[in-house]
């Protein structure tokens, strides 16, 4: 009877992943599924599962509903609290990083490196957007300075929906290499102390590498085909104000958390604070004890406003999590016969149905992935290799080319570009990043894999 | 920081009474206006811009001077077409931060994008102060422009928007320099005005073509131009 109720649990988990492909807020479709699971994992403990069955899960089936409600509810979105401290403090550097003026004027360095050959000031644009949001986290950054990069690309005649793309995909690449992911995805596989930055960055680094150089053979490849002069306004005039006085050192800025965490093992958040006084310090935004005080509380403001609903749908996630901890053994039953114990198959599948990361799909840690995780670590694979290959899915397929990310979703209202030309654009590079990172991650980390 | 408009909180003006007030800008100041989004404007001061501004469009005047020599008489259309040049009309969406009116690809294509043209017929008020009432006049001024992009390509050795080139940085002996990428749009703006024989800058549909989709937006598009061009002040 065990197969009964997880048979149930696999079907919440189908309506997941269709609920999410219909564009339901994935916030609430996490809190369902987290109900379900619970009360299907109560039923089979109370009135189902054999002795049997419920001896050699002893671990894991609360018998009570206080309890159950207890570690799902409470403790589930308790232990994603460490996460997101580090959340916040990622989207006040951020702000940081925007209110300095340290953003725009390595942008505007960057252009001037080059000037009028597009496909060069592209990529390089890629690489600089690459290394700030290493550092970096929250859609208010992305969109910040999006609004100083799209136009800059449109104004070189590149095509909007090549412009964004290159953008939107350097901003997915800079997150394999990012502390505060890091930081969240060892909490949803509960490896955090495991796992080390050092560890992710090893694998992410290559990651990103991968993917600015495929993203540069792609954008130069639809440069070529549609490069044009455009007659177009924009509905506002940039100011004439000079950038500010930036010394150079401070552009090292958003960079410093990532060095100081990989190189000094320094803990992300005093890497946060270090970065972003020294920023202030050197940009001369603490010349008085008042303003400093007020700058960093407003910051600290606008950066947690910026993350509050992704911070909501976190906090979901963690629920998931222990719901899904009552789960595994139900789930465990049916995924007994299946024969998926090889991490070339688990790569191939993953590159080959990469598509399915799009719309918050299965294969995205940022929709539906995280009950797909749960699946891949009770069949036995190690949660750093089920980290990498839906890591990969999630940052290369959804992050970079998927208009239900909210910063694609705003650059693409930003652009008007329609999302078919969007579509078209990203997805096919999209699933060659997937591939071709895949392959690395197998070829490298496939000895991980159990 | 740039920051995107937030144009929900702009009160809207009186088109005409924009448009009117527009034709009062020198060349010198939609010169200005062109540079504000050029992405290396930084390396030029205020007079710099104004000398290249003035020999970017003394460029585009002597190609329409040669063109109206070459067409004979044709609409630029057909004078397109005898070029070898495909010039399609599409419609096309343009309500977000950049609204799209006209695009040349080379080797020779141009895209007219009619929404815009449809949207301007709607709003443009009888009787106003720049003496344009009809799409085909509109679409004429874009074709102009982007015609001459197409002869920018077929002359890119020589044309002045192509050889004016500003030194972006130096290691040493090695020294870096690239086009100036707004020379060419000035001088497009002045070649269509030379060949349509229009008393007031190209540069004004901006505003017009984008009142179509967010009249606020273009309330903001237009305060932002005079504010560009009061840097003339500062010569």
């Amino acid at each position: 009877m065990e197969i009964g109720i997880g048979i149930l649990m696999l079907l919440a988990y189908a309506g997941l992943v269709v609920y999410t492909f219909k564009g339901g807020s994935i916030q609430i479709g996490f809190l369902i599924i987290t109900v379900i699971y619970t009360a299907l994992a109560l039923i089979g403990n109370n009135f189902i599962s054999s002795e049997a069955f419920l001896a050699a899960n002893a671990g894991s089936v609360p018998a009570n509903i206080v309890e159950a409600m207890t570690n799902v509810f409470q403790k589930g979105a308790e232990s994603y609290g460490a996460n997101l401290v580090n959340v916040m403090f990622g989207a006040w550097f951020g702000q940081v990083i925007l209110e300095t003026r340290i953003a725009e004027t390595i942008i505007r360095k960057t252009v001037e490196l080059d000037g009028d050959r597009p496909g060069l000031t592209m990529i390089l644009l890629s690489i600089i957007c690459t290394l700030i949001f290493s550092g970096i986290y929250g859609a208010g950054g992305v969109i910040a300075i999006g609004v100083i990069v799209l136009p800059i690309l449109t104004s070189l005649g590149i095509p909007k929906a090549v412009a964004l793309f290159s953008y939107i995909a350097s901003v997915g690449a800079a997150l394999f290499i990012n502390p505060v992911q890091h930081n969240q995805w060892v909490t949803l596989f509960g490896i955090g102390d495991t796992y080390s930055y050092q560890q992710f960055f090893n694998w992410g680094i290559i990651a990103l590498v991968i993917q600015i150089i495929i993203l540069s053979i792609f954008s130069l490849i639809y440069l070529r085909k549609e490069k044009a002069y455009a007659w177009a306004a924009q509905t506002d005039v940039p100011s004439e104000e000079k950038p500010g006085k930036v010394p150079g050192i401070a552009l090292l800025a958003p960079i410093i958390p990532v060095f100081l965490l990989y190189v000094f093992k320094i803990p992300v958040i005093a890497g946060f604070l270090i970065a972003g006084f020294f920023a202030m310090a050197v940009c001369g935004k603490m010349k008085r004890f008042k303003d400093t005080a007020y700058l960093f509380s407003k910051n600290f403001h606008d950066g947690v406003v910026d993350v509050a609903p992704f911070m909501g749908f976190l906090l979901t996630v963690g629920m998931f999590n222990a719901a899904a901890a009552l789960a595994a053994p139900y789930l465990g039953i049916l995924l007994n016969g299946v024969n998926l114990q090889s991490p070339l198959l688990v790569c191939a599948l993953a590159g080959i149905l990469a598509p399915l990361a799009l719309f918050r799909g299965p294969l995205t840690l940022a929709g539906a992935g995280p009950a797909t995780a749960k699946i891949l670590t009770t069949i036995g694979f190690s949660s750093p290799f089920v980290l990498m290959v839906l890591g990969t899915t999630t940052l290369s397929m959804h992050i970079s080319g998927c208009f239900t990310q909210s910063w694609t979703a705003w650059g693409i209202g930003y652009t008007k570009v329609p999302t078919n030309d969007w579509l078209k654009k990203s997805v096919p590079a999209c699933w060659v990043f997937c591939i071709a990172i895949l392959a690395y991650t197998f070829i490298v980390y496939g000895s991980t894999a159990f | 920081m740039g920051q995107q408009a937030d144009n929900t909180k702009v009160e809207t003006l009186d088109l005409d009474e924009m448009l009117s007030s527009l034709l009062f800008l020198t060349d010198a100041q939609w010169g200005l206006y062109a540079f504000s989004r050029e992405p290396v404007r930084q390396k030029f001061s205020i007079p710099e811009r104004i000398r290249l501004a003035q020999q970017a469009e003394e460029c585009g005047r002597s190609f329409a001077g040669e063109l109206n020599e070459k067409a004979a008489g044709r609409s630029m259309r057909e004078y397109a077409e005898q070029m070898g040049i495909t010039v399609e009309y599409l419609p096309i969406p343009g309500d977000g931060a950049q609204v799209l009116f006209a695009q040349f690809f080379p080797p020779n294509k141009i895209r007219i994008y009619d929404d815009c043209l449809n949207k301007a017929e709607q709003f443009l008020p009888v009787g106003n102060g720049i003496g344009i009432n009809r799409r085909e006049e509109i679409a004429n001024i874009l074709l102009s422009h982007e015609l001459f992009h197409w002869l920018e390509e077929q002359n890119k050795n020589g044309i002045f928007t192509k050889q004016e080139k500003v030194q972006l940085w130096s290691i040493g002996p090695l020294k870096y320099s690239a086009p100036i990428s707004c020379l060419g749009e000035i001088a497009a703006m002045a070649f269509t005005q030379e060949l349509c024989g229009l008393s007031f800058s190209p540069y004004l549909l901006d505003v017009l073509l984008v009142y179509g989709y967010n009249p606020a937006a273009a309330t903001n598009l237009y305060r932002g131009i005079l504010r560009v061009a009061g840097n003339i002040a500062l010569m």
